[in-house]
């Protein structure tokens, strides 16, 4: 399989301050490849200089096997881009704007504009302007898929949408992806990015701490739990294997849960418990919990790349 | 192709307005101009009366006299001017400016074409918008001086010589907004400098005018280029400073295709 976007050591300043440093990886031909990291930590200036929007300082970036600076007009041909905030001009209508995106990639396929809009419950007749952010970030699937690209890159497209819309819009992109497109999925949301993605590149503070498949890290996935006990909490719970970060308070104890799971739902019914709530951790905890440690010293962060 | 006509139709409220703007201005100047000629001698002695400094000012020669149409349409250029440059300056900062400003670059710029390509169909969609605004003053001009014209007089060449003048001034103004927006931070920025260049040149006019002395600086001031007196009466355009105009013109807008390409377009 060739490779679609092929980084490497692409590194960005925003004159002194950091925007991405020394980040390599690449994206297989027909995958879904996650890109996930907090806010702040680079996706959207790796994703920025990959379509030329912003200038490399140094290292390499190419798509198709193409140099994405010099002959990125080439590569946008066949890239459909969702950004994380999506703007449009506002004095046009839905349906002009959409007619104007496909207009940029030659024949314009109105039954293409009608089914992804029908799909999505997009009101083509309206003004962009009048429109909620949610139906503006329809708008920018749609006129990200209008062409059928290639190569799909979504900066954080699930921000705006209701659940029921997001679901729809994962079957979508699920749908592409079997046609043949190549999808790059930035996320802040781990959940999000495991539901769909077979491998998925972390990224924190501008540097790649690892890239994996999904399905190892499954295994290593962090869950949040929160016990409520009847009376005291048992010591024994404190002892058991793939427990961090406990937090008690009287009769309440929350930790991160690292393992199968099943484990942990053996040893809670020796317990009366008042509530339990299990949830996703969100990406900032994970990263304090499992990589903060890891990257504590230059050296140990040399390893882990 | 797009780009251009997506243009046309985002800019084709601000141009009727300004050909609007335009039109009563000519229109009023015109109503004045009918009191002037039927007071008679009185205003042009009134005008003596006045300073010498006050009457370059207002863009007043010596010894014009004021109850003859075509001597007071001249006195409009000044005007004309002001209001092409404000229109023409703006027109170069907005048409580039506004991607980012509505923080649509997101869009454009992802799109299968270059910065080069992007930059070149604004470039003739604002050249068209500048072509029709001049146009709507040269038709304007010609209608509402019509009704003063004594038999046999025809005012066309001089008018239509104002009104060239008037386009490539025009493309000069619009070249030092693209400038503007390719080297500046942001719309309000890029704004907000060009408004200075425009009165700090205005004002640079007046000072030449005024002082003899300052005459080297005149290549400074586009206001100096083109004096309404050689349009409308020895009915020539100065050659060397046509050239300059439309050089300036060229570097702005090649200015503006090297720091663009560079420029980083955030959101």
């Amino acid at each position: 399989m060739n490779n679609i976007i092929e980084l490497k050591d692409l590194t960005k300043y925003y004159g002194k301050s950091r925007g991405i440093i020394d980040v390599s990886f690449s994206v297989r031909e027909g995958e879904i490849f996650g890109f996930i990291g907090p806010n702040g930590a680079g996706k959207s200036t790796t994703i920025r200089t990959m379509l030329g929007l912003i200038h490399k300082t140094s290292g390499m970036a190419s798509i198709f096997g193409k140099d994405c600076e010099n002959e990125g007009h080439i590569i946008r041909k066949d890239i459909g881009y969702l950004p994380s905030e999506v703007f449009y001009y506002d004095d046009m209508k839905v349906i002009d704007l959409l007619k104007y995106s496909a207009s940029f990639y030659g024949k314009i396929d109105m039954d293409r504009i009608r089914n992804l809009s029908s799909t999505l419950d997009l009101d083509l007749s309206r003004k962009i302007d009048d429109l909620s952010y949610g139906n503006k970030k329809k708008v920018g699937i749609v006129q990200g898929l209008i062409h059928n690209p290639k190569l799909i890159i979504l900066d954080e497209p699930t921000s705006g949408l209701d659940p029921l819309m997001q679901q729809k819009f994962f079957e979508l992109m699920r749908e592409e992806n079997k046609k043949g497109a190549t999808i790059l999925f930035s996320s802040h949301i781990l959940s999000e990015v495991q539901k769909l993605c077979s491998r998925v590149c972390i990224i924190k503070e501008g540097r790649v701490i690892k890239v994996e498949n999904i399905n190892d890290m499954i295994n290593t996935t962090y869950k949040k739990i929160r016990l409520n006990f009847k009376d005291q909490i048992p010591d024994a719970l404190e002892q058991l294997d793939g427990i961090s970060a406990a937090k008690k308070n009287h009769t309440e104890i929350s930790f991160l849960y690292k393992g199968d799971i099943n484990a942990i739902t053996h040893q809670l019914c020796h317990y009366e418990l008042q509530n339990v709530l299990i949830e996703e951790p969100d990406l900032e905890e994970i990263f304090l919990h499992y990589y903060g440690k890891e990257d504590a010293s230059p050296e140990s962060r040399q390893e882990q790349l | 192709m797009n780009i251009v006509k997506r243009e046309l139709k985002a800019h084709l409220k601000s141009l009727l307005i300004w050909c609007g703007s335009m039109i009563f201005l000519i229109y009023a100047g015109m109503i004045k101009y009918s009191a002037f000629s039927e007071t008679g001698e009185a205003v042009n002695e009134f005008m003596d009366s006045l300073p010498a400094q006050m009457k370059t000012i207002l863009g007043l020669g010596d010894g014009n006299d004021l109850t003859s149409v075509a001597v007071f349409y001249s006195i409009f250029f000044l005007y004309f001017l002001l209001l092409a440059a404000v229109f023409s300056t703006m027109l170069g900062v907005t048409i580039l400016a506004k991607e980012e400003r509505d923080r649509t670059s997101d869009f454009l710029f992802t799109k299968p074409v270059t910065r080069v390509h992007v930059i070149t169909c604004k470039i003739i969609a604002a050249v068209i918008n500048l072509f029709v605004f001049t146009l709507v003053t040269l038709v304007a001009s010609l209608l509402f001086v019509q009704p003063y014209l004594t038999e046999g007089m025809s005012l066309f060449l001089p008018i239509f010589l104002v009104c060239t003048a008037l386009f490539f001034l025009e493309l000069l103004f619009f070249g030092i907004g693209l400038f503007l927006a390719s080297v500046t931070k942001n719309a309000k920025k890029a704004s907000s400098l060009a408004t200075l260049i425009i009165l700090g040149t205005f004002i640079l006019k007046v000072i030449i005018e005024l002082y003899e002395k300052a005459k080297p600086l005149g290549f400074l001031s586009p206001f100096y280029y083109y004096n309404a007196q050689d349009l409308m009466f020895d009915r020539t355009l100065d050659v060397p400073f046509t050239i300059l105009t439309l050089l300036l013109a060229t570097a702005g807008a090649c200015a503006c295709y090297y720091f663009y390409q560079k420029r980083e377009l955030l959101s």
